[in-house]
């Protein structure tokens, strides 16, 4: 991928442009990344850029050696005289019945069997003594396209799309017809560098008339879109103009290249069409180098936030503070009282899991939702809809790999030392406490039952007797350090919090990452480099 | 007179149709539409007023068929430039006896196109009519080419019309309209076509127009290649007899040098008219059998526009109900949510715990002191009292859910219309948008489930009346008796059996207890029912504007009742112009 990223996106330089072979397999290359992410989003477009792949590919395969050259007109216009003149011979039939020329005719000059196979024509003939100008010419007889017999427009659309070069033919009472400037002309406008246009029936006009007359259909013809057109008026009857007709096909055949010509302005009017074209949403959305479909940083954040929310990441750093003070809580508490805390639920066990949730799964929703639209901002909806495809599809997916990060981190793990220091202080002072507590009942035993003498078993110290030093500084040292212990608690618990809440922020963000945004970013990548493709298709670098 | 009342009504009611979605029949649809308007307005109803007006023979076909020359060869007066450029007629010619020239100038007939006179001996409208060959540009594209230019000349006899109309099929699209309209317009067509272009197709479907309207036609081919007259004439009388047209006349005429810009070759033409303009009896036949004809074809042609008008309809009404029904399931797939309980879980189900207890025994244990101690501890630290907290994160969930479904639908409903008929054109460019809640959405959700909490404490504070001090002795309170009473909507089972207390931690159980101690089993059951609807109402009224975001993109339609009104009207022309085409206008 990244070898294809540094052509792609290297400095334009003055090299020729790719040449054709590597134009189709660049469209064909294009159109499995598109369908890849497309899937059936397209609306029949990467069909039809497929038909025009596989077109393509059989044209080249027959060699450049061959241009064929199409007389195409409204019924009526003389194409077949002038294809019949062009032959030599009365190939096609001529008459004042219409629509005369059903079938297509082929006339070639040398032989041209395989590709007269590959343009499915039956009527063929071969030119004996070939001007030598025009080898590899094959000239197509066309049927009218706006008779009253549809077949014949059929076969005339059919050939239109397999056609090096079009002689237009048409005379001075039809040049402006609709049928044949919307539906041929116009359409067919990017193909208007291999088109030539001849005004027939020049004898019908004066100088001054056939003069203007030409003016008006080349009017006409730039209304289309046609860039510069070539009008060449001629009489077939007194053969004025006709040698011009010859010359501009002579020229074109002799040159060998308007059949690549022809496939190569297929290949990038296919490639306009697939091209998602948003250089300009590019620069108004300030986008990063991504390019469009990658989730900008401020929304992937945004994203890792939300989704952090939405499973609960503060409830759940809260459990995982609240457990390690109960569990510090058991460990070091006052012993007579701590047990009580047992028949608390303990926090772990009243976490819920995040995908279990609607109300998580919506608010993931909504998150995913928006960051879709983050990252199609100025795309087109085909690909928009694949992106929220790619986001909120994932949802499932997305809140089982968070629920796995969000279970661990509310355990406590190994128990810290001073767990057992406070245990142990707890302990010391228990002991300590109930030894006074057992002295002082022998003491009460031994002077009040047996009516001993109590001092000896009593020795005092500052005033009080040692075993009730004993039991209060056990009891004051229990309590105290059970106090001391809750307030170390609660403070590592908050720290434990934060750790935790920054931890699993780290982690969300790592799903998030891995799941949606690394995703987008392939998608982008795919994107930047479809765009490279159709680029290479279109001829450019 | 009772035709000319249901045409004028049918008249109206067409006005009425609109085809706001772009459906398969519908550029056919208008077309009908705007067609049979025009020629009710232009035509039948002025006609029929007037059967004794002018025989309008409009003379129309391919560009560059010669129709002009072939008027001015008519005529004999050059009232309308013929030239090389194509096409070349824009402004029509309506060519008549002066003494008939106030039916067209100002008679209904032709409706609303705007009329000129024209001084016979002027030039016309284009610059260049005795030199044929210098038709400037200029000339040929002047600004005020609408309307119709009425001429008189002395060469035609009263009662008879000619016009030159413009090309049915040249690039000039405006054109094409005016064609139609004038075609409409006409008792007698006279199609003049060429030897090159008598096959073309477009030209055909005028002709089955035609032939639908039963219209009186006359066929003339032009500049035919000498010697070949027959053998065209007898190939375009097949093709028209196999679709059903028998003109009145066919008439061949050879290409040949013109004299001083005139067919030499047109007298039979010329007696052909002259002839209907003076035989009464067959102008007359003439002039009935295109207005019946006309009358017979509104029926079908009514019935186009019908079908295109309940196709609208059910498209659109299809349209809207899907908008609806993902709506509708919006609001089922909350309530779905809501009572699998989920709302109950997480942090709305501990601060639930602080206010019921997180046991029976830890309840006995709380009774009586938890609430002094829960109030105190509110006002020094600040939080909020638990069940305002249970409330208020009911609420948040709440609003998440619903807003998440909404997204939703707005979602399935752009999608979906994509793929329907006439629904990604009724999208059009504002579908952006649509795919997601307006922003007016949240708000309202917001202050719904507030009104709803609202209205579950009013009822509360209604139902427990007398029991209010059951509940105090529940420590609890009448707002926490009310927050049960959400929990309780908010769980699978309405918080009437204790099945669910293993999702809800016994929680749900303890809240059941509280409930069913305020307020009875019975009373329980039909105020969780009752507060369930009242939150999809309210919701359904909150959706509203979001389905109606959808609604606006179908405004416009015509009312349902307006296709059978349609054909009803259409029944009874029909009926009137079988009966007798003419009686009416007497």
């Amino acid at each position: 991928m990244s070898a294809r990223r540094g052509r792609g996106l290297g400095p334009v330089d003055a090299s020729p442009p790719p040449p054709v072979e590597q134009r189709c397999a660049a469209l064909g290359d294009a159109i499995a990344v598109a369908r890849r992410h497309l899937g059936g989003r397209d609306g029949g477009l990467l069909d039809e850029a497929t038909a025009v792949v596989d077109r393509s590919r059989e044209r080249l395969g027959l060699g450049t050696h061959h241009t064929v050259v199409v007389l195409a007109g409204p019924t009526g216009a003389g194409k077949s005289t002038l294809y019949n003149w062009l032959c030599g011979a009365e190939l096609s039939q001529t008459g004042v019945r219409r629509p005369t020329t059903g079938e297509t005719h082929g006339c070639s000059w040398g032989e041209a069997g395989a590709l007269l196979d590959w343009l499915r024509i039956r009527r063929r003939h071969e030119v004996a003594e070939a001007d030598e100008r025009l080898d590899g010419l094959v000239l197509l007889d066309l049927p009218d396209f706006d008779s009253t017999v549809a077949a014949h427009r059929d076969e005339v659309d059919r050939l239109v799309e397999l056609a090096d070069l079009f002689v237009w033919v048409v005379d001075p009472r039809k040049y402006a017809d609709e049928s044949f400037h919307h539906n041929y002309v116009a359409p067919l406008a990017a193909y208007g560098h291999l088109m030539r246009f001849v005004l027939t029936k020049r004898d019908l006009l004066g100088e001054e008339e056939a003069r203007s007359c030409a003016a008006d259909l080349r009017r006409r013809l730039v209304d289309d879109g046609i860039e510069a057109p070539e009008v060449l008026p001629v009489s077939v009857t007194s053969g004025l103009g006709l040698e011009d007709v010859i010359g501009e096909i002579r020229a074109v055949v002799a040159e060998r290249a308007a059949m690549v010509a022809r496939v190569e302005a297929d290949l990038a009017a296919a490639a306009r069409r697939l091209d998602p074209g948003e250089e300009a949403a590019d620069r108004k959305a300030g986008r990063d180098e991504r390019g469009p479909g990658a989730l900008p940083e401020r929304a992937a954040a945004d994203l890792v936030a939300a989704v952090a929310e939405a499973v609960g990441v503060d409830a759940a750093a809260e459990v995982a503070a609240a457990q390690y003070r109960r569990e510090a809580n058991l460990a070091t508490g006052w012993p007579p009282t701590r047990w009580i805390r047992r028949w608390r639920r303990a926090p772990i066990a009243a976490m819920s899991k995040p995908s279990a949730s609607s109300v998580a799964e919506a608010k993931v929703d909504q998150a995913l939702r928006a960051a879709a639209d983050a990252a199609s901002v100025g795309i087109d909806d085909a690909w928009r809809g694949s992106i929220r495809e790619r986001c909120v599809g994932r949802r499932a997916e997305l809140l089982a790999s968070l629920e796995g990060v969000l279970g661990q981190s509310a355990r406590v793990g190994a128990r810290p030392a001073w767990w057992a220091a406070g245990a142990a202080v707890q302990g010391a002072a228990l002991v300590c406490a109930a030894v006074g507590l057992v002295w002082l009942l022998i003491a009460a035993v031994g002077g009040g039952f047996l009516h001993l003498d109590t001092d000896p078993l009593l020795p005092r110290w500052r005033g009080a007797p040692i075993p009730t030093w004993l039991l209060a500084a056990g009891v004051a040292l229990g309590l105290a350090t059970a106090a001391v212990c809750a307030g170390v608690a609660r403070a590592v618990g908050g720290g434990r919090r934060r750790r935790a809440l920054a931890l699993m922020r780290e982690r969300v963000a790592g799903v998030v990452v891995s799941d949606i945004v690394a995703p987008l970013d392939a998608m982008a990548a795919d994107r930047r480099e479809l765009r490279r493709l159709l680029a290479v298709a279109r001829g450019g670098s | 007179m009772s035709s000319r009342a249901s045409l004028t009504e049918l008249r109206s009611l067409l006005d009425e149709v609109a085809f706001p979605l772009d459906l398969a029949g519908t550029v056919d649809g208008s077309t009908v539409r705007r067609e049979l308007i025009g020629q009710l307005d232009d035509y039948v109803l002025p006609r029929l007023a007037r059967l004794d007006a002018p025989l309008l023979a409009v003379f129309g076909g391919s560009t560059g068929a010669g129709k002009s020359t072939l008027v001015n060869s008519l005529v004999g007066h050059t009232v309308t430039a013929p030239g090389v450029l194509r096409p070349t007629t824009r402004r029509p010619v309506l060519v008549c006896h002066a003494d008939d020239t106030a039916w067209f100038v100002d008679g209904e007939i032709l409706g609303d196109l705007p009329r000129y006179h024209r001084a016979p001996s002027a030039d016309p409208a284009s610059g260049s009519r005795s030199d044929q060959a210098s038709g400037s540009t200029s000339g040929q594209r002047s600004p005020d080419a609408s309307g119709v230019e009425v001429v008189a000349v002395a060469t035609l006899p009263r009662g008879l019309a000619v016009l030159d109309a413009p090309d049915i099929d040249s690039v000039e699209t405006a054109n094409h309209e005016l064609a139609a309209q004038l075609l409409g317009a006409a008792d007698l067509w006279v199609f003049v076509t060429t030897a090159a272009r008598y096959a073309d197709a477009v030209p055909w479907e005028y002709l089955a127009r035609a032939e639908q309207r039963s219209v009186a036609l006359g066929v003339i081919v032009n500049r035919i290649p000498p010697g070949s007259e027959d053998e065209i004439a007898a190939h375009l009388t097949d093709m028209l007899d196999r679709r059903g047209l028998r003109p009145e006349r066919l008439f061949t005429i050879a290409e040949g040098p013109l004299a001083e810009g005139r067919i030499p070759a047109v007298d039979d033409v010329r007696a052909w008219l002259t002839g209907l303009a003076l035989d009464r009896p067959e102008r007359d036949r003439l002039v009935r059998q295109t207005l019946a004809g006309v009358l017979q074809s509104v029926p079908a042609r009514v019935d186009r526009v019908a079908d295109e008008v309940q196709a609208q309809a059910s498209a659109s009404g299809a349209l809207a109900s899907f908008a609806r029904a993902r709506y509708e399931g919006a609001l089922d797939a909350v309530e779905g949510e809501l009572r699998s309980g989920e709302l109950l879980r997480g942090e709305v189900l501990d601060h639930w715990r602080e206010i019921v207890g997180t046991g029976e025994m830890m309840s006995r244990l709380q009774r009586g002191i938890g609430r002094a101690r829960d109030r105190l501890a509110a006002t020094f630290s600040g939080r909020p009292l638990p069940e305002v907290a249970v409330a208020g994160q009911l609420e948040a969930n709440l609003e998440v859910l619903v807003a998440r479904a909404a997204d939703r639908a707005s979602l399935e409903v752009v999608e979906g219309w994509s793929t329907m008929a006439g629904g990604a054109q009724a999208l059009g460019v504002s579908a952006r948008g649509l795919e997601r809640s307006s922003d007016a959405l949240g708000p309202a959700v917001k202050t719904t489930v507030n009104e709803w909490q609202d209205a579950v404490m009013r009822l509360v504070r209604e139902q427990a009346g007398s029991k209010v001090t059951v509940a105090r002795t529940l420590s609890v309170g009448l707002n926490g008796v009310g927050v049960a009473l959400m929990v309780a909507v908010f769980s699978a089972t309405g918080g009437i059996t204790g099945g669910e207390a293993a999702v809800a931690g016994g929680t749900a159980a303890v809240s059941q207890t509280l409930l069913t101690a305020v307020f009875g089993e019975q009373a329980l059951r039909d105020l969780v029912k009752q507060s369930r609807d009242d939150l999809r109402r309210r919701l359904y009224v909150a959706f509203t504007p979001e389905v109606e975001r959808f609604d606006a993109l179908l405004a416009g339609m015509p009312s349902a009742g307006l296709a059978p009104e349609l054909r009803r009207v259409a029944g009874v022309v029909a009926d009137e112009a079988g009966s007798d085409p003419g009686e009416s206008g007497r």
